[in-house]
């Protein structure tokens, strides 16, 4: 099974999702900053959750059957999953034109509506793979891992976003340090699900009969990588608030660094998969 | 036609010739890696040193023959997002064409790699039971080729009061996952359902395509 519309799929919404949580947190941290200002990263948000919905759109072998996946929100998390990420894709949209009249009373509610979805959503797309017959998915590394790469894909845009618009709102502004939280926050919840996860891994090998079908990076490998990958983000995005230089290049190498070390472990998450029985 | 079929295999006189596997491709056309019946040879065993000294082996083998098993708790019903999955009152589960996606969620959650994908339709395929031939009084393909008559078919309670219907062997899963109706006949050498124990010798043959 091709597993990269899948990933795609996963990391834009997640990343959307993340970056709707930072954007609107730095905003109301910020004590009511413009509503105008929010029109890049609801923007950014939109196009992420677009693609991530194009990208799961290529992963069906019918996509004109589509629209049949809302067919089962009784029973299925898939299903519930597609429903909650067009939901949030909806209100993002609906977000743009609210930041453009620069009406802050109807954003905050629609800012919030937005949050709650994309948390939502997370949560739905966290219980898809929460399969009782797989259990190197089946375990609280997942929600971890998810709700882990939203907080810092979305914290590493919200940065990028911030130092492009740096000349308005110079140093510690509200949304950086909101940005710089959401990759501390990502980065503690990747680091709670390492546990979680090397237990999942076991409990698959003594539960199972078959070995992935593609080999993954063995876990301490990709592991090393994920974390080496992610320092060099933190360090990048260290230099972006105190160190010299265009502080946008600093942030755009910083969110490349944790944007690779997230495709690196959410592919080596799909090529794990193998279940219990045949 | 019954109320509730239930496959019965006796894995104790399955011989793994691999008949039921044939009867239902032939059966239901079906293309080249599509395998709605599949026979798992699982094996194992060591050479173990006796207290005076002799080394004895302990080595096994046996055919478990597997299809859809209709479970009563089916995981590929309840994780289909577009209710392609369903299942009818007889508890026999089929792929709606007009419905299925072909995500392959159903293939990913089940446990005995029922549905299976077919490349040529971008769906995915299933047994069912040879619906038309129990609704004429027949037997399911399958059934009816086994040569041993080790594969048998029958109503579930009456199969299960004469046999049981806890049996764990392994490498089938736990039946407590999705209740399936499957009856087994346990084979002597019969491994408890966890790993360490044997490995599936003929992984191309079951596993997913």
């Amino acid at each position: 099974m091709h597993n990269w519309s899948l990933v795609c799929f996963t990391l834009s919404t997640q990343s959307a999702i993340g970056l709707v949580w930072v954007s609107a947190t730095g905003r109301w941290f910020g004590g009511g900053t413009r509503a105008v200002f929010s029109i890049w990263p609801m923007s950014i948000a939109l196009t992420l959750a677009a693609l991530g919905l194009y990208a799961a759109l290529a992963h069906l072998s019918k996509p004109r059957l589509a629209p049949n996946a809302l067919r089962n929100l009784t029973a299925s998390w898939l299903s519930r999953e597609v429903l909650l990420v067009q939901a949030f894709a909806g209100a993002v949209a609906l977000l743009i034109p609210i930041s453009l009249l620069d009406a802050s009373s109807g954003l905050v509610i629609l800012e919030a509506a937005a949050c709650l979805l994309g948390g939502a959503a997370l949560v739905a797309m966290t219980r898809v793979y929460l399969l009782k017959t797989v259990p190197v998915w089946n375990s609280p590394a997942t929600l971890l891992e998810f709700a882990g790469s939203a907080m810092l894909l979305g914290g590493a845009l919200g940065a990028v976003l911030t130092a492009l618009k740096a000349t308005d709102q110079p140093g510690w502004s509200p949304a950086l340090i909101t940005a710089a939280i959401g990759i501390l926050l990502g980065l503690i919840l990747k680091l709670t699900a390492i546990f979680p996860s090397l237990a999942a891994e076991q409990a698959a090998r003594d539960q199972t009969w078959y070995e992935p079908t593609v080999a993954p990076l063995s876990i301490g490998r990709a592991l090393t990588v994920r974390m080496g990958l992610s320092l060099a983000g933190l360090a990048l995005i260290l230099a972006a608030i105190n160190g010299p230089g265009p502080t946008w290049l600093w942030s755009c190498l910083s969110l490349a660094c944790f944007g690779t070390a997230e495709v690196v472990g959410r592919q080596r998450f799909y090529k794990a998969y193998r279940r219990l029985g045949l | 036609m019954l109320k509730r079929p239930a496959f019965f295999l006796d894995a104790q006189i399955c011989t793994g010739c691999k008949t039921c596997m044939i009867a239902c491709k032939d059966k239901n056309n079906l293309p080249m890696g599509v395998r709605w019946r599949r026979v798992v040879e699982f094996a194992g065993g060591d050479w173990t040193r006796l207290e005076d000294g002799i080394f004895s082996q302990n080595v096994f083998a046996y055919y478990i023959s597997v299809s859809c098993n209709h479970c009563r708790d089916p995981i590929c019903v309840q994780t289909c997002p577009s209710t392609a999955m369903n299942q009818d009152d007889h508890g026999i589960i089929t792929v709606d064409p007009q419905k299925c996606l072909g995500c392959r969620y159903c293939e990913w959650a089940c446990p005995y790699s029922a549905p299976q994908f077919d490349q040529a339709l971008g769906q995915m395929t299933k047994c069912d039971f040879c619906r038309e031939e129990l609704e004429q009084g027949g037997l399911p393909a399958c059934v009816a080729g086994c040569p041993t008559r080790a594969l048998q078919f029958g109503e579930y309670d009456q199969l299960a009061a004469r046999l049981g219907s806890d049996q764990l062997m392994a490498p089938l899963p736990p039946p407590a996952l999705t209740e399936p109706n499957f009856i087994l006949g346990p084979h002597r050498d019969a491994k408890p359902g966890q790993t360490g124990t044997g490995a599936i010798c003929n992984p191309e043959e079951v596993k997913d395509a």
